[in-house]
């Protein structure tokens, strides 16, 4: 039998149900975005069949084909057509965390001139791509620890590592070699009562696993060595027989020479008795630096300042003396030589000095003097903003988004400051 | 009840063994058996990526299909035949039949679901060398997501023909899956005005969303750690039921008043 009633119960409920759908819609939304969202609904560089295959439902797997064709591009040596391909991936699959940390990997470290130079400017990139990935993934340890890994050895500023190192050690599931680094980065920036608790915090932890198996042992043994070796170092060189007393005189100085357009020699005196010490020398247009931070882009962008010129080299020093040629001219695009004059800056750092240097003065040069470019060094890392989701403790968040400790190290750096005309060699035989 | 259920028992039938929906499933079948082969493309874990996020892929896609092409023709072909007029002479109610055809093609689609889920798990067990069962949880949601279509389809279909309705459920599904991450990619454009953002965010709380339901990502990437992942499920459940209901209840209010 068929009704004929005005049903008014049925459409009452319907606008129930249209009601009691939308708020679980205006629920649900937050928890999709944070959990499951992509990073662009239709992501501009994806070809029509591209886009069609991500709609149709295999985003990820369209995301992984991308992953392996940018892989080729890498292998073949087309780094330029890996950087879409990583905002391509990225956008896809935002929580693959191998194409973060492979990405920012590959924009740090691979983008190098002639002489394997890296191009430094692209390492802000690789940090704003870091910190995105920690956006879309706050409660995982990896992309903290790239981060930090970053700062500590590609930046070599253990001061700024230790904030990210301390996050990522807040995940209880990261691999436990890893922990390792945050002990290291305590001492490389002179936080050397933090280097021991960390150690033998990590030590006993070790401990109560030791027997479990070989792995463990191992870690337990690594572990207990490293805390003594360091307590040991920290004895030797500041203790009360310090062997980093007297102070070294480094009489250090610098010179630089145009020797053909965008060519230059430098060379100078370091006057460390034993092998393994390095100088670092930079060149860069005046009064300009790369900051390198994750803040100091606004938004991500492949693209770097084409009119800035930044060169960073690593001098080895041998018989107390360094000297080496380095030519700028063979990579115009990473040497543009805009700017109408550059400092050179000679600097030696003794944090990340050999071992055996570092016994004589000291990881934080306390065993060193130079009359004219010695500096002592004051800072304290920058303040890192932790994401709202993170699986963090209130005292490491506080710690890390108000850094109050300050830490201390000597270094001596002398700059010297060339005209665009004197490096290109103006009005003499060069352009 | 048994009416409904007499209905549903019959769509079932006849529905499994529709031709087209039978090949839909083999060729479904057939490629989430070879998906392993994908994964020398990438190895490692890329390997994983790729025949997880390819499987779900496919089992999305047939999924669609099924429920678009089983339910368009469901309601008019019954009509088309005058089939419905020796239904609707017994003591069955225009509700009771709109019911029945709904279980039935939740039904079919449990069955097709369940064939595709069994291959799909043992094609990653030997190709990831590990019985993975957070892939189970996923085949559930992609099952709900196909019901809502379903019960989409069927609304469309008490009132247009077969052929509209082919384009009018697979453009709903369509915007369905992309208003959130349109909606989402709005939000984080501090140039988008008000008065392109809230159509949008209506239209979001209106449509069916059917992206809710994609879950596979954190299958796909283990390491991804979710926040409130019950919370998350048992909403995303209760919307689809709520929205089915919805969806059923003005469909039975529509072809109540059709005339025939």
């Amino acid at each position: 039998m068929r009704m004929r009633r005005n049903h008014a119960g049925l459409k009452v409920l319907v606008v129930v149900l249209l009601i009691v759908q939308a708020v679980l819609q205006w629920r649900i939304y937050p928890l999709w975005v944070r959990n499951y969202a992509p990073k662009q609904a239709a992501p501009i560089g994806l070809s029509p069949d591209q886009l069609l295959v991500a709609v149709a439902g295999f985003r990820e797997f369209l995301a992984a084909i991308l992953w392996v064709r940018a892989d080729g591009f890498f292998h073949s040596g087309n780094y330029d057509a890996v950087l879409p391909m990583l905002r391509l991936v990225t956008w896809l699959d935002p929580h693959n965390l191998d194409v973060y940390a492979t990405g920012a990997w590959h924009m740090g470290y691979n983008f190098t001139d002639e002489s394997q130079r890296s191009d430094r400017r692209y390492i802000p990139l690789a940090l704003k791509f870091l910190e995105e990935g920690i956006q879309n993934n706050p409660a995982v340890w990896d992309l903290y620890f790239e981060m930090g890994w970053m700062y500590f050895h590609k930046i070599q500023d253990p001061t700024n590592a230790v904030p990210w190192m301390r996050l990522a050690n807040e995940h209880p599931d990261m691999i436990p070699a890893r922990r390792h680094l945050l002990a290291h980065a305590y001492f490389k920036s002179g936080r050397f009562d933090d280097a021991v608790d960390w150690w033998a915090k990590l030590f006993l932890d070790a401990e109560k696993t030791r027997h479990k198996d070989w792995e463990s042992s191992n870690l337990y043994d690594v572990r207990q060595n490293n805390l003594e070796d360091t307590i040991l170092d920290i004895l030797r060189r500041y203790g009360p027989e310090p062997e980093t007393q007297p102070p070294v005189d480094l009489g250090f100085d610098a010179t630089v020479k145009v020797i053909r357009p965008r060519v230059l020699l430098v060379e100078g005196r370091l006057g460390i008795p034993t092998i393994g010490a390095r100088v670092t020398v930079i060149l860069r247009d005046k009064g300009r630096t790369i900051n390198y931070s994750p803040k100091a882009l606004e938004t991500f962008t492949f693209e770097v300042d084409p009119k800035f010129t930044y060169m960073q080299d690593s001098l080895a020093v041998r018989e107390e003396k360094f000297r080496r040629e380095i030519d700028m001219s063979k990579d115009p695009k990473m040497y543009p030589f805009k700017a109408p004059e550059y400092e050179v800056e000679f600097i030696f750092d003794p944090r990340y000095a050999s071992p055996n240097v570092q016994a004589r003065i000291g990881s934080d040069g306390v065993g060193m003097y130079d009359a004219r470019y010695l500096e002592e060094v004051r800072e304290k890392p920058a303040p890192v903003e932790v994401p709202k989701y993170a699986k963090v403790s209130d005292e490491v968040r506080r710690e890390v988004e108000n850094p109050t400790r300050e830490v201390s190290y000597r270094r001596v750096r002398k700059v010297i400051t060339l005209t665009r005309e004197q490096i290109l060699m103006l009005g003499k035989r060069g352009e | 009840m048994n009416a409904v259920m007499a209905i549903a028992g019959a769509t079932f039938g006849e529905a499994i063994r529709k031709r087209i929906l039978i090949v839909i499933l083999l060729i479904a079948l057939l490629i989430i058996l070879i998906s392993p082969a994908f994964g020398p493309f990438a190895g490692g874990r890329g390997a994983r990526t790729m025949i997880i996020s390819f499987g779900f892929g496919v089992i999305q896609l047939a999924g669609t299909f099924i429920a678009i092409i089983m339910c368009t023709t469901m309601i008019p072909t019954e009509i088309e035949r005058r089939t419905i007029y020796t239904i609707l002479s017994k003591p069955v109610q225009r509700y009771q039949f709109v019911l029945g055809k709904f279980f039935g093609a939740i039904g079919t689609l449990g069955f097709m679901y369940l064939m595709m889920g069994i291959v799909f798990l043992i094609a990653t067990r030997f190709a990831i060398g590990e019985f993975d069962a957070r892939i189970i949880p996923g085949l559930i949601m992609f099952f709900f997501q196909s019901s809502l279509l379903a019960a989409v389809v069927l609304f469309f279909s008490t009132f247009v023909s077969p052929l509209v309705n082919y384009f009018l459920s697979g453009g709903v599904f369509l915007l369905g899956n992309l208003l959130s991450s349109f909606l989402e990619t709005i939000q984080r454009n501090p140039e988008v005005t008000p008065l392109t953002r809230i159509p949008v965010q209506i239209l979001t709380l209106i449509l069916p969303n059917f992206s809710n339901f994609n879950v596979q990502n954190p299958i796909i990437n283990p390491e991804q750690v979710i926040t409130d992942p019950v919370a998350y499920t048992v909403q995303t459940l209760a919307y689809a039921l709520v929205y089915m209901t919805m969806l059923l209840v003005l469909s039975m209010l529509i072809f109540n008043q059709r005339e025939m």
